[in-house]
């Protein structure tokens, strides 16, 4: 007997719409998703969870989860954040997030085949380092750029790098990010706006 | 999507942060024209620091272009074909049409592999940096023609599985403001609007079995007009004062067939770029003023940024999205991108600010 599809909502909170685009195709790309999950798009931002097996918030997640903490936690209880769009502000409790911005495709089918018992398999959580091609020539010892690929995680596999650019941070932090070694190897170069830079991608210190 | 509120935001972020991690900004406004953020910004500041090479220019002109066929096909296949086919649901429509969706999929990793070639990466958002240079060898060339061969056969299908539907006859009449000096568009009383007339020819010539029955009226309106204020036909325009003429048009064809045309003829244009590689590097770059344009999918995009006085950081910034309802913004833009007559100016305003829906 087929049993009856996951339903999965899915609320654009403000963002410019990439991390919503990024769901859909993952759910499209994907055989196993697409068989096992329904997902359907919210116009009207959710006051609580009844409709949907899983409530996806897409966009900023610290505005997203600003907004999360004037509920009780009951109400939103299988909820996720995807996204990681540039905040000011700082508030910030999680409910189940998947970070990065733009948020990486291979982590939302991992998190949603695991949930459906298909895979375990883990998400990569090395730094982007690990996979940095200009290994010899680091971007740490130029001058002109500053890098937060020590601290970042590469499941990016180092696009910006491969370009020739430094890293932005944009993936988010790695679980042991030793920020403040870095914050004195940036004063020591004379790169005065770290602070700022880091909290365009809503890492944290 | 068209989000003010988090525009707002980001312009307050770029006043924090250092010049050469700001590029990374402006890619997180608004994800169909990512790309085309990124250069309006580049421009407005290479504009400033006299920073200008022709071939970087070029290869952000055919980047932009790819990100236009990027947002059609999106628009395409995750908005309108749902909605037209199955309800409204994505998920029911990729199971009902696999081979659409996987045409879609293989669409969007083609256009993502030529941006890698190019230096860039929509997938990951990679920016395009102030001054930096982009250089392909004869390789990466061949690559590119041959993605380009694949793309055409892709949206051959896409017309075709689109010309199932039949367009329904919503005809409107709209005053006629100005002309442009080919002809082919125009401008009217309600918002920006292009005539077709070239490429209806063509799609009367080779689609003569299209479900696309659009009788006389060749005037079609929309969000894919590309405006040009500077190229408008002048005695056309004194007739169209005295005689006020109404036309018909058909705001309904931008919606599917628009949209195809529109990318066929990109990747065209792109193709030629490509072919023509060495020879179209001799163009020259404006320079000198603090705004910067680019062509996106639904109209221009414009960046109007002030610098320190060190040339490190910004201090002050203005972004006018492509559908941005900012007239005062458009008129400042007129002003300081030429000194033009009294009488120049009010039309050209006036032009405009119909192309943006503001009247």
């Amino acid at each position: 007997m087929i049993k009856e599809k996951i339903k999965i909502g899915l609320f654009d909170f403000e963002s410019c719409g990439f991390c919503s685009q990024k769901i859909l195709q993952a759910f499209l790309s994907d055989k196993n998703l697409c068989l096992f999950y329904d997902v359907q798009k919210v116009s009207e931002i959710p006051q609580k969870n009844i409709d949907f097996d899983f409530l996806i918030f897409s966009g900023d997640r610290k505005l997203i989860s600003q907004y999360l903490k004037r509920f009780d936690h009951n109400v939103f209880k299988r909820s996720l954040i995807i996204g990681n769009c540039p905040n000011e502000n700082q508030i910030l409790e999680t409910i189940k997030i998947i970070g990065g911005c733009p948020v990486d495709q291979k982590k939302i089918i991992n998190f949603f085949e695991s949930e459906i018992g298909l895979s375990d398999k883990q998400t990569d959580k090395s730094s982007v380092c690990f996979h940095c091609p200009i290994s010899s020539r680091c971007l740490l010892k130029n001058p002109e750029y500053f890098c937060f690929g020590p601290v970042t995680i590469g499941s990016c596999q180092a696009a910006c790098l491969k370009a020739g650019l430094p890293c932005s941070g944009c993936q988010g932090e790695i679980t042991a990010a030793n920020y403040y070694k870095l914050e004195e190897f940036a004063r020591k170069k004379g790169f005065e706006t770290f602070n700022n830079n880091l909290n365009i991608f809503n890492n944290e210190k | 999507m068209k989000n003010n509120h988090h525009k707002d935001k980001i312009e307050r972020l770029f006043l924090k942060t250092d010049l050469n991690f700001s590029p990374n900004l402006s890619l997180r406004i608004n994800h169909s024209a990512a790309y085309a953020h990124n250069i309006a910004y580049l421009r407005a500041i290479e504009n400033q620091l006299l920073i200008s090479d022709p071939l970087t220019e070029y290869f952000r002109d055919i980047i932009s272009k790819l990100e236009i066929i990027d947002s059609h096909l999106d628009n395409l296949i995750l908005k309108i074909a749902p909605l037209v086919f199955s309800n409204g649901n994505i998920i029911d429509f990729s199971r009902e049409f696999p081979i659409e969706m996987k045409n879609y999929l293989r669409a969007k990793k083609i256009i993502n592999q030529v941006l890698i070639l190019l230096g860039v990466n929509k997938e990951f958002l990679v920016p395009i940096t102030i001054g930096k240079k982009i250089l392909l060898n004869s390789n990466q060339i061949k690559k590119i023609i041959s993605a380009s061969e694949e793309m055409e056969i892709i949206f051959n299908n896409l017309w075709e599985f689109f010309s199932k539907i039949s367009l329904p006859k919503t005809i409107k009449t709209v005053e006629l403001l100005a002309l442009s000096e080919n002809r082919d568009k125009f401008i009217s009383s309600r918002g920006k609007q292009f005539c077709i007339s070239n490429t209806f020819s063509y799609l009367i010539r080779n689609r003569k079995d299209s479900g696309y029955q659009l009788e006389k009226n060749e005037y079609l309106v929309g969000p894919i007009a590309r405006l040009n204020i500077n190229k408008i036909d002048r005695k056309a325009n004194d007739n169209i004062k005295k005689t006020n003429p109404k036309i018909s048009i058909n705001n309904l064809f931008e919606i599917i067939p628009g949209r195809i045309i529109e990318s066929q003829n990109l990747l065209f244009d792109i193709l030629e770029k490509i072919l023509n590689y060495k020879e179209s590097i001799k163009t020259k770059v404006s320079s000198f003023t603090e705004i910067g344009v680019c062509n996106s999918s639904d109209g221009i995009i414009i960046y109007r940024v002030k610098l320190e006085q060190n040339n490190r950081r910004i201090k002050e910034i203005q972004i006018i999205d492509d559908c941005d309802q900012n007239s005062l913004a458009i008129e400042i833009f007129l002003k300081e991108i030429k000194k033009t007559s009294k009488e120049d100016f009010l039309f050209k305003t006036k032009l405009l600010r119909s192309a943006f829906n503001l009247e």
